[in-house]
């Protein structure tokens, strides 16, 4: 047990303001050959918000999952006080003082909520009675001014009640430091807000130490007292108060240094090959834009913005809500798959071990997918077209022999090998070494330049930069306005964030 | 170009890849029976009879005499004719271990029509009986498409469940409408003119052809068109065959189809080869036995019929042991189903020594 006393003793909130809390020295994470965290110093502080602001893949959930014993640093140390602190699993960092709030949810959605609480706990508290943990959760609810059912079912509530839930079942071991891994990302503003509100109250009333991970400027702004910057794994920015900088400047240091816009190709636009034309599907709220030939259209965001939803609405796994999705006058709207490639769309979905590859079947017929003929018949051109894409593998060996990079590179040599007219390009050079996503990119960019229409999906705000005609910002489900080049790229990390 | 990825192109040490999956296919399944009938013997010694006296009764009833042999292939009909289409399902990852109710279906169709013109000559009646209970199975099995399809309803039970609706409908027809007026017996009348004619040699009905005739079909379907492709990626993983080929409903619907007509159709070859009418007794559990057949056989048409030759020859094999030595059949049962679970644990840790040498090779690779 830590040096400090527990909370509901009242000895911290004598707010000696800034007594730190939690110090983070010289932590790196490596994955294999990947640097999620380099070096990495941090303080948090008793009685106040601390912000950690980037991007996708800036290394934030590496840091929360380390502070919360979910993870152990390659190299670097944590001081709880003036104790070395090195949890080795969720429930020593909860003895601790230290909890985490995941960014997914952890709950069993067909237990109650009191049910859910009483999971949470460690074993030996676990024989309290169900009417207790109800009893305790309409007291956390009630310090927070919540209101939850304490006998609804899990699956019956709100995502914003889910969040909450989720957010009392880790004060319940009434931790110190509480760590929380993009609260806001499934919210809607107005849940947001009163989060943030409650955040607030957590740390004013009781001295409490917060984390709170985001991409969203405004939630750092209206919700904490300092700020840090990570990206790719390093500290751009050391906490600092967050009056010190304006959102303009946050959202560079989020985003990175300027770079000039490449001047990719004659930006002559052809005839438009795809209009979506309000487009609506589960988390895609609204959606309009065309595409026309030679043209690549990026659409840039932070993942979860309604992404996935628009990307499986094109290709017809998502049944529109409104709207509708014409390709060369044609509606694509409950056309069957193979029609579609048929048509001339082809398709590198973001997720491609669900949607593109059969693991357990050879390379080469994972390059038939989609492409089929009634009766199958060797394919001569299957050893050229893997050898065009470099893709390292054998031809009669299963897809899942394949290394993340390579089945990517075979996914591409089949959508792009039949001349398709669009391709919708969905996070597509993610988790590709650096020579294999330059050839992506040049593919899909020679692919443009001989009069195709891309639409590019893409978290990594540089590459769109790099290879866009055009790009929209997708937040919250809704694309913004069109932006032309030359990119600013101050403007385009503000739309990511949700200022516009 | 700096790549991470050093695995080699093909592996260094020992078989490739291919031919190492090919062998634990097939010794699985063998080593499975072997066990399985080790366990057996303990099972017999504790009936306290000699084991090897049993099992030998057992094979050279079933494999050195003719009627043994006749009535091998007789029982292997049925039991290839199903599991060929449930192997096929269970390839594309579709569960129907409901063939049991799609047989009584498939035969009840068969003989309610049949049963009304009777007077046309065999080589009507036949052809419209092998179409008949493929009707009628397909349309049991396309209720549970449905419910799969439309509502999400897993058809592991809900193939299951519809025999237990068949088995009544069997006895309710046979009882009613179905009824032979000149017997006592609640079963229909005979089959007539269908009457499935017999092979010379064996004296076995020409039911048989008819497997030798599906087993390569199938065999080419699965490796040679389109339609076999959807199967085997569908079973790998359906959801990158609804990104790229097909709708969702298409193959599971199309699977339990399948599934469901070789198995009325298995109904309608019982009923004409060898039961002559329908009664109660006209399942015989072909159905369920056939899924074992089916994961012996690694849902493969010509796996499948190897299997139902060695299970059904060892049913044949336990008769004459019953006869002989009163060993008790539910013993034989046992054995098939020891059978299945050396097959499934067989598979376990097939494929976790395969997982634990790619870790290796992977180990070895990363910095």
């Amino acid at each position: 047990m830590d040096s400090s006393p527990r909370l509901r003793s009242g000895a911290v909130t004598d707010a000696s303001e800034h007594r730190v809390a939690l110090r983070v020295r010289g932590v790196s994470r490596s994955f294999a050959d990947v640097r999620a965290l380099a070096d990495v110093d941090l303080d948090i502080r008793y009685g106040e918000v601390l912000a950690v602001l980037g991007e996708n893949g800036a290394g934030k959930t590496t840091l929360m999952r380390i502070l919360s014993g979910l993870d152990q640093p390659t190299s670097g140390e944590l001081y709880r006080g003036e104790e070395r602190y090195a949890p080795r699993a969720p429930r020593e960092a909860v003895e601790h003082g230290v909890a985490l709030v995941q960014q997914h949810f952890a709950l069993v959605p067909t237990m109650t909520a009191a049910e859910n609480l009483l999971l949470f706990r460690a074993q030996r508290d676990r024989r309290t009675s169900r009417e207790q943990a109800a009893r305790d959760l309409r007291t956390l609810g009630a310090d927070l001014g919540f209101d939850i059912d304490p006998g609804a079912r899990v699956g019956d509530l709100s995502v914003g009640e889910r969040q909450r839930l989720e957010l009392l079942r880790a004060l319940d071991a009434d931790p110190e430091v509480l760590l929380l891994d993009e609260p806001t990302a499934v919210l809607t503003d107005a849940e947001a807000d009163s989060l943030l509100e409650v955040i607030r109250r957590l740390v004013a009333d009781s001295g409490r130490a917060v984390v709170l991970i985001t991409h969203r400027l405004r939630e750092v702004v209206t919700g904490a007292d300092r700020v840090m910057v990570l990206r790719n794994g390093e500290v751009v920015s050391p906490a600092a108060a967050v009056g010190e900088r304006d959102a303009d400047q946050l959202a560079h240091e989020m985003v990175g240094a300027e770079v000039p816009a490449i001047a990719r190709h004659n930006a002559a636009r052809g005839e438009v090959l795809v209009s979506v034309d309000g487009l609506a599907a589960s988390r895609l709220r609204h959606a309009d834009f065309q595409v026309h030939r030679g043209e690549i259209l990026g659409i840039a965001g932070v993942d979860g913005n309604g992404q996935v939803a628009l990307e499986s609405a094109m290709v017809g796994l998502l049944r529109p809500e409104q709207g509708r999705i014409v390709v060369h006058g044609k509606e694509l709207g409950g056309v069957r798959p193979r029609e579609r490639i048929a048509d001339g769309v082809a398709y590198i979905p973001s997720d491609r071990h669900e949607r593109a590859v059969v693991g357990p079947m050879r390379c080469d017929e994972n390059l038939l997918l989609g492409r089929t003929r009634r009766r199958l018949r060797p394919d001569p051109g299957a050893a050229e077209v893997m050898a065009a894409w470099s893709v390292k593998g054998e031809l009669d060996h299963p897809a899942d022999s394949l290394s993340g990079g390579n089945a990517q590179k075979l996914v591409c040599a089949r959508e792009l090998r039949d001349d398709p007219r669009l391709v919708l390009a969905c996070q597509p050079t993610r988790g590709l070494d650096p020579g294999a996503a330059g050839q992506l990119r040049q593919a899909l960019l020679d692919f443009a330049d001989a009069g195709g229409g891309v639409v590019w999906m893409s978290a990594d705000l540089d590459e769109l930069l790099e290879v866009a005609d055009r790009i929209r910002v997708m937040f919250h489900g809704r694309l913004g306005e069109a932006i032309e080049p030359p990119f600013d790229r101050g403007s385009i990390g503000l739309a990511m964030a949700g200022v516009s | 170009m700096t790549t991470i990825d050093a695995r080699p192109a093909t592996p260094t040490r020992g078989l490739s890849h291919a031919t190492r999956a090919r062998i634990t296919t097939v010794l699985t399944p063998v080593a499975s029976v072997m066990a399985a009938l080790l366990v057996g013997a303990v099972l017999i010694a504790f009936a306290g009879e000699n084991p090897v006296d049993i099992y030998r009764t057992m094979f050279s009833e079933a494999l050195f005499t003719r009627s043994g042999w006749r009535e091998t292939l007789l029982q292997a009909t049925p039991l290839a004719l199903i599991a060929v289409g449930l192997g096929l399902g269970f390839r594309a990852g579709v569960w129907n271990i409901g063939a049991e109710g799609q047989l009584i279906v498939g035969a009840v169709l068969s003989i309610a029509v049949i049963g009304s013109v009777n007077d046309a000559p065999g080589i009507v009646l036949i052809p419209l009986g092998l179409v008949l209970g493929a009707v009628g199975g397909a349309l049991w099995a396309s209720i549970a498409g449905y419910l799969a399809v439309r509502h999400g309803v897993n058809t592991v039970i809900s193939t299951l469940l519809l025999v237990f609706i068949a088995e009544p409908l069997l006895n309710w027809a046979v009882r009613s409408p179905l009824k032979d007026p000149e017997s006592f017996l609640p079963q229909s009348r005979v089959i007539g003119n269908a009457t499935l004619p017999q092979m010379g040699f064996l004296d076995l009905h020409i039911g048989f052809l008819l497997v030798l005739i599906v087993v390569p079909v199938a065999s080419y379907v699965l490796r040679r068109t389109r339609f076999g492709f959807l199967i085997r990626a569908h079973g790998g993983n359906r959801f990158a065959v609804y990104a790229n080929e097909t709708r969702e409903s298409v193959m599971p619907m199309a699977m339990l189809v399948l599934g469901g007509s070789l198995a009325g159709i298995a109904g309608f070859i019982q009923l004409a080869g060898v039961q002559t009418r329908v009664g109660s007794g006209t399942a015989a559990g072909f159905g369920f036995t056939a899924i074992i057949v089916a994961i012996l056989g690694r849902n493969d048409p010509v796996g499948v019929l190897i299997a139902a030759v060695a299970l059904s020859a060892m049913l044949v094999g336990a008769e004459a042991a019953q006869r002989d030595s009163g060993l008790p059949v539910a013993l034989v049962q046992s054995v098939q189903a020891l059978v299945v679970i050396f097959v499934a644990a067989g598979d376990a840790v097939a494929s976790r020594v395969s997982a634990r040498r790619a870790r290796r090779r992977s180990r070895a690779v990363l910095p």
